[in-house]
């Protein structure tokens, strides 16, 4: 896979966890809250932060691949 | 049960696929509309990247055949009834949803913050700050430091605030909401979503690579179609356009 490829499936990556695990529709038991943004996360916390860490991660590696293959420093 | 989706369309049968841990999909039916689910062994799914994938496959092969609203990753519930139950508990806000994201899909844009183009300007904006002399007493030498990031902060909040508004009279007339969030990260200058009928997908691409022609000094990364994640909520039926400033840089 070249970089071009490998970035953008890292975005694309990122994009999913950020729709997956902090937006649509949050059903509770009988409980619905219909956010994006403010929250209350059924998955747990643990798993937000665990997001967060990723999407940073790759968000990091993303710009790092991009200056790579821009053959800037 | 897992969840994946509320559905409209319940009498129309759903094509055979596997869920999370190969388990079938089957949808079940709550008056007019439905929730798509499968059996899960587990009340805490781990979001694995397979797991994550198989997902968004699932509503992928929903959306072809009707308004689909996407349930967030990892949503478990007891039983049939009580998926029966949160239904019947939100059924006019489901209908309400659903027929606003009909024949739409959620395209994503990313505005990332480079060190040749935005960046350098905010970085000399914050250098001809005042400059203090060398011998400067600590506390000036600390002032000055604080000014410097100050500028620095402010240019890219400008920035990024000019780049919302080229990016809204680009693209706002093809979409019928989005989501326009300021310096959600400190590489990232802009991150939106817009909900875009199918058929105009191809024009916003379109008017995409005008962009990245016309604005060589940023970089547009689009994602998608998704399903309409960040068009789901309560709050997001009110409002048309909306911009979101969060301001990472600013901690």
């Amino acid at each position: 896979m070249n970089q071009s490829a490998l970035r953008e499936k890292n975005v694309t990556l990122a994009d999913l966890l950020d729709r997956m695990l902090d937006k649509g529709v949050v059903l509770t038991g009988d409980v619905t809250i219909s956010v994006a943004g403010v929250d209350l996360i059924y998955a747990g916390l643990t798993v937000l932060l665990s997001s967060v860490e990723t999407i940073e991660r790759i968000r990091n590696e993303g710009a790092q691949l991009s200056r790579m293959a821009s053959g800037r420093p | 049960m897992y969840v994946y989706a509320i559905v409209d369309r319940p009498e129309s049968p759903i094509s055979k696929m596997d869920g999370l841990d190969d388990a079938p999909v089957h949808l079940l039916g709550y008056r007019d509309i439905g929730a798509v689910v499968s059996l899960s062994s587990t009340a805490k799914v781990p979001p694995t990247q397979v797991n994550l994938w198989r997902h968004e496959a699932v509503m992928d092969a929903l959306m072809p055949d009707r308004s689909v609203l996407p349930v967030r990753f990892g949503t478990v519930l007891a039983d049939e009834k009580s998926i029966q139950g949160a239904l019947g508990a939100h059924y006019d806000d489901f209908v309400a949803n659903l027929s606003r994201v009909r024949g739409r899909v959620e395209l994503a844009l990313k505005v990332l913050w480079d060190g040749d183009g935005a960046g350098m300007r905010a970085r000399e904006a914050a250098e001809s700050a005042i400059k203090p002399a060398a011998d400067a007493s600590p506390g000036r030498m600390y002032m000055a430091a604080r000014l410097k990031e100050y500028r620095e902060r402010q240019e890219r909040r400008d920035y990024a605030e000019a780049c919302a508004g080229v990016l809204h009279s680009a693209l706002a007339d093809l979409a019928t909401q989005s989501r326009i969030q300021l310096l959600p990260t400190r590489r990232v200058l802009i991150a939106a979503a817009y909900l875009v009928g199918r058929r105009k997908v191809a024009d916003f691409r379109r008017r995409m690579e005008d962009l990245r022609v016309s604005h060589p000094a940023l970089r547009f990364v689009c994602t998608g179609p998704w399903p309409p994640f960040s068009f789901v909520g309560v709050e997001e039926c009110r409002n048309g356009h909306r911009i979101v400033k969060s301001d990472v840089s600013a901690g």
